[in-house]
């Protein structure tokens, strides 16, 4: 029985693993989190992690991990024996991101890699090698103009 | 002439760059601090530019398209696998040469086509052990 006013997909919880508790890392986990989906997130510098809401570090909605994304180690100890689905490098550096990134795809086998860069000549070399690129700027830059269009009408 | 674009200008980029010129061949450096790109023009002739290796502007600049090889010399791994990635992909420099710190990322790199990797912490232990083991310790 299917009723019109249900959304169309059925979307399973999803086990992501985020690199970077800066603004941008920490938003994307509290975003996934709030809809449903088991956090996990990375940092290499774990005083980050006070950025992280008690209430949802105690209910454990999020579980933070210390440790170094670019190295293959720290992100299978972040892996442990979680299965994870979707990785996202988030990190403010565009070279940490892509190397992580390439861990997560090549070795570790993460289904899903995405990376944020800040830079559209790595954006684009990266996007043709086949990794799912999103680049920070230029999407600031659309929803800037998308906003500035809606209010000139 | 063979000509080698090289990523970083700290103590083993330029001295790559010294052999290289004394060997005959062509060296540009790009390096981030313009401190050390005076300095090393002011030694070496002007082979160094200030750039990011991560920029195509800044890699054309060292005329990069007509480089035989690249070696990434920054005290990053991360730096210097885009860099040399950016080389082989979009110039398609077949000759490219990292050093790595981190003694995980031999295989790594080389998995994502660098051509040849060089472990400086591995050496830097290799030699110590090899050259020095005992007195450090004691013969068993």
């Amino acid at each position: 029985m299917t009723q019109n006013n249900e959304p169309s997909h059925i979307y399973r919880s999803r086990r992501v693993l985020i690199l970077g508790c800066g603004y941008m890392g920490l938003d994307i986990a509290l975003r996934l989190s709030e809809s449903g989906n088991l956090v996990k997130i990375m940092d290499v510098d774990s005083a980050t992690f006070s950025r992280i809401p008690d209430e949802i570090l105690e209910s454990n909605r999020i579980q933070s991990v210390h440790g170094d994304g670019t190295f293959e180690d720290d992100l299978r100890r972040a892996v442990a024996d979680h299965q994870i689905d979707v990785f996202i490098a988030a990190t403010g550096i565009t070279s940490v991101n892509i190397t992580s990134a390439q861990l997560a795809q090549h070795l570790i086998k993460i289904p899903n890699v995405l990376c944020v860069v800040d830079d559209e000549d790595v954006e684009e070399i990266y996007s043709q090698m086949g990794m799912h690129i999103l680049n920070r700027r230029k999407l600031a830059v659309e929803h800037i103009l998308i906003d500035a269009m809606e209010q000139n009408k | 002439m063979l000509y080698t674009v090289i990523l970083g200008g700290g103590l083993i980029g330029t001295g790559i760059a010294r052999w290289l010129i004394e060997a005959g061949s062509e060296v540009t450096i790009i390096e981030i601090n313009a401190d050390k790109v005076d300095i090393i023009n002011a030694s070496l002739g002007d082979v160094a530019i200030i750039g990011d290796a991560h920029k195509i502007s800044d890699l054309e600049l060292a005329g990069i398209e007509r480089a035989d090889s690249f070696i990434a010399t920054s005290s990053r791994d991360d730096i210097n696998l885009v860099a040399c990635q950016i080389a082989k992909e979009k110039y398609s420099i077949s000759n490219t040469t990292s050093l790595v710190f981190n003694p995980g990322n031999d295989d790594f790199f080389r998995l994502l086509g660098i051509n040849k990797t060089l472990n400086v912490t591995n050496t830097v232990i290799e030699s110590i052990a090899s050259a020095s083991a005992e007195l450090f310790v004691e013969e068993v």
